[in-house]
C-alpha cells in the first residue's frame, strides 16, 4: 500500500502516512493483541555508564556476590531496561498514529484515532530480594550530568525534520511538519526520564470529589479568602519522581530490656506515690531484612518538608503506591499531565535512605520484643545494606494548591494531594486564627471555670 | 497528633498517682489549648507524615534471639524504662516541631 498524496510505502494497516500525515482511507475499528508492537528497540546505551540488561544483570549479580565484600560495592551496576518506549515517534500498532494518550479507565494507552488500547509491559526492575549484592540502579537513577543540556533535537522519523524537545519540562513535542508526536523515552542524563511509571487510575472527576470532601470537612475555621476561593476543579494531575529502593540488608540489635512485674501506690501522711517493679534483661534481636520498594522523593523541592515553611509533608503522607503495577516509562502516560523532573541523585538522599532502613528494622526489633512492657533500649544497632536495587519511577498525584499571603506580605503554598491509585487524600487548609483563637479562649474560660468548680468540689468532699 | 496529645496529659495524670480525679481539674484548666491544638492539626496536618517504618513492605528472615535475666528492680519511680529507644524514629522527613510550628502561626497571628 502507498501513500496517495507522496508515493511512500506503508505498513498495510496504516492509517497514517510516515512521511506526510496523510490520512489513509476510513477509519475502521480494529483490535488489537495486547502485544508490544514490533518495532520497539532495545533501549540504546547511555553515554559514561555501562549498561547490561535485566537478565545479563541478573546473572552477573549472582556471579558477583560470592567475589564482592558486601557492602563494599561502590561501582553501582546500571540496568536500562529493554523494550521501554522508543525514542522519537511512537505509533499506535494498529493505524500507526503518533497521537496517544493514557485512558484513566482502563489504564492503558488509547490511540486517539482509532482508538486501539495497550499497554506497556510490566516494570522488570525487580528482583529477588534476598539476592541482592552491591548496589544495582536502574539507568534513571543514575546520576545527573550538571553539564547535560536539557534540550534535545529528535530527528522525526515521519518526515526527518528535525524537532527540538526541553526536557526540562517535557517529554513530548509535535513535529512542526508533519504533526507526528515525538517523545523522549530513554534514559538521558538529567533525570527526566524514569525507570518506570505508575499510570492514573482516578479520574479527575473522582479527585475532586475527594479533595472537595476533605476541605468540606474543614470549613468552619477554614480562612473565609480560602473558602471563597476553593475550587476543586483546579486540582492537577501531576507524576512526582520518586526513588524506589529494595534493600537486602541484615539488622543486629542489643541492648536492654525492662519487664513490668508489680505496680503498687504507697500512702505516706497524705501524699502517695506509685512505684514500679520490673525485671532487667540483656537482649539481642538478629535478623535478616528484606526492605520492598522504600519511597523517597527524588526532587529537591519536595524533600525539604521543613512544615514551618511549606506543606510538602501532606504530599509524602500519601504514600505509599502499589509499585508493584508500576510499568515501563513510555512518555505517552504523561500527555495531559504536568511532571516535575529529578534533580535529586542517590548521594543526596542516601542518608536518608539509611535512617529510614535503620527505623523499619528498628521497629521489626520491637516486633519481636513485646514482651518488654516497660520498653527497650537499643545499645547497639547494626543494619548492614548488603545489596541495594535503586530505580526511578514516576507517581502520579492529583494536587491542589493554594497560595496563602499573610498580611506580612509572606506566603505559603498549602496543598490538598489526592494519591491518584489509592484515593488516599491529606491536606494543608489555612486556618482563620482570629476564629480559632477566640473559640480556644472561650473553651478555655468554661474549661477553667468547670475545673475550678470541681477543685472546690473535690476539696469539700475530701 | 490529637491521640498523642491526649495520650501525654493523661499518662502524666496518671504516673504520678492512682488518685487521678485530682488532675481532672488541670486538665479542664488546659482545655482551650488542647481544643486549639486538636483544630490546629486537624486543618494543617503538619504532623502528618508517610509511615515508611510501618507502611513498607519488609520481610524477616533468620531471625535469632538472646534474653539474658539481669537483675530484678525495685521502687522505680518512672512508668517507663529509663532511655527507652525501642521505637526511635531517624528518617521522618516532616522536620520542624509541629508545636513550635502552632507558636510561630500564633506569634504571626499577633500581627494581624
Amino acid at each position: 500500500m502507498y501513500c496517495e498524496k507522496c508515493g511512500n510505502q506503508l505498513l498495510d494497516n496504516a492509517r497514517f502516512c510516515d512521511v506526510c500525515g496523510q490520512s489513509v482511507g476510513a477509519m475502521a475499528s480494529s483490535t488489537f493483541d495486547g502485544q508490544a508492537p514490533a518495532e520497539q528497540t532495545p533501549a540504546s546505551a547511555v553515554d559514561g555508564y555501562q549498561v547490561t540488561t535485566t537478565q545479563q544483570a541478573l546473572g552477573q549479580m549472582t556471579a558477583d556476590a560470592s567475589a564482592r565484600p558486601l557492602g563494599t560495592n561502590t561501582n553501582p551496576e546500571v540496568i536500562t531496561q529493554e523494550g521501554s518506549g522508543k525514542q522519537g515517534v511512537n505509533r499506535c500498532p494498529s493505524c500507526s498514529s503518533s497521537d496517544v494518550s493514557l485512558n484513566i479507565k482502563t489504564g492503558m494507552l488509547r490511540c486517539e484515532f482509532c482508538r486501539t488500547e495497550w499497554s506497556e509491559a510490566t516494570d522488570d526492575l525487580d528482583f529477588d530480594i534476598g539476592s541482592l549484592q552491591g548496589v544495582i540502579i536502574g539507568s534513571g537513577a543514575a546520576d545527573i550530568d550538571a553539564n547535560f543540556d536539557d534540550v534535545i533535537t529528535l530527528k522525526c522519523s515521519g518526515c526527518g525534520a528535525e524537532v527540538v524537545i526541553d526536557t526540562s519540562d517535557a517529554q513530548q513535542a509535535r513535529c512542526h511538519w508533519c504533526r507526528n508526536m515525538l517523545s523522549i523515552n530513554q534514559q538521558i542524563p538529567n533525570g527526566a526520564v524514569p525507570d518506570a511509571i505508575l499510570p492514573f487510575k482516578l479520574t479527575k472527576q473522582q479527585a475532586e470529589e475527594y479533595i472537595a470532601k476533605f476541605v468540606n470537612k474543614r470549613r468552619f475555621f477554614a480562612h473565609p479568602k480560602f473558602t471563597a476561593e476553593f475550587n476543586p476543579s483546579n486540582v492537577m494531575g501531576v507524576y512526582l519522581p520518586y526513588m524506589v529502593i529494595d534493600i537486602n540488608a541484615h539488622a543486629s540489635f542489643s541492648g536492654q530490656g525492662e519487664h513490668l512485674v508489680r505496680r503498687y501506690t504507697v500512702r505516706n501522711n497524705d501524699k502517695q506515690t506509685t512505684y514500679y517493679d520490673a525485671d532487667l534483661y540483656n537482649i539481642g534481636r538478629d535478623f535478616d531484612l528484606h526492605i520492598d520498594d522504600l519511597t523517597i522523593e527524588a526532587s529537591s523541592d519536595k524533600l525539604n518538608q521543613t512544615t514551618s515553611a511549606n506543606s510538602n509533608n501532606v504530599i509524602n503522607a500519601i504514600l505509599p503506591y502499589p509499585l508493584k503495577e508500576t510499568l515501563r516509562f513510555n512518555a505517552n502516560y504523561l500527555k495531559g499531565f504536568s511532571s516535575e523532573k529529578r534533580d535529586v541523585n542517590r548521594e543526596h538522599v542516601s542518608k536518608l535512605t539509611e535512617a529510614q532502613a535503620r527505623d523499619i528494622a528498628r521497629y521489626q526489633a520491637k516486633n519481636m520484643t513485646g514482651f518488654y512492657d516497660r520498653g527497650v533500649r537499643w545499645d547497639s544497632t547494626n543494619v548492614d545494606m548488603k545489596g541495594q536495587l535503586w530505580k526511578t519511577v514516576y507517581l502520579p498525584v492529583w494536587l491542589y494548591s493554594y497560595m496563602q499571603v499573610k498580611s506580612d506580605g509572606k506566603k505559603f503554598l498549602h496543598y490538598v494531594a489526592t494519591n491518584a491509585v489509592t484515593g488516599e487524600t491529606m491536606g494543608s487548609v489555612p486556618i482563620h486564627m482570629p476564629k480559632l483563637l477566640g473559640v480556644s479562649a472561650i473553651v478555655e474560660i468554661v474549661g477553667c471555670a468547670i475545673g475550678i468548680l470541681l477543685a472546690f468540689i473535690l476539696l469539700l468532699v475530701n | 497528633m490529637q491521640s498523642l496529645i491526649y495520650a501525654n496529659i493523661i499518662a502524666v495524670a496518671i504516673d504520678s498517682s492512682n488518685d487521678y480525679s485530682a488532675y481532672l481539674p488541670l486538665l479542664l484548666c488546659l482545655s482551650g489549648f488542647i481544643y486549639f491544638a486538636i483544630i490546629y492539626f486537624r486543618y494543617r496536618n503538619s504532623d502528618k507524615r508517610h509511615m515508611h517504618e510501618k507502611e513498607t513492605q519488609t520481610k524477616v528472615e533468620n531471625a535469632t534471639a538472646y534474653d539474658n535475666f539481669v537483675q530484678h528492680r525495685k521502687r522505680l519511680r518512672n512508668s517507663s524504662m529509663a532511655g527507652a529507644n525501642g521505637g526511635l524514629i531517624e528518617g521522618a522527613q516532616n522536620v520542624g516541631n509541629p508545636m513550635l510550628d502552632a507558636g510561630k502561626v500564633l506569634k504571626d497571628l499577633t500581627k494581624l
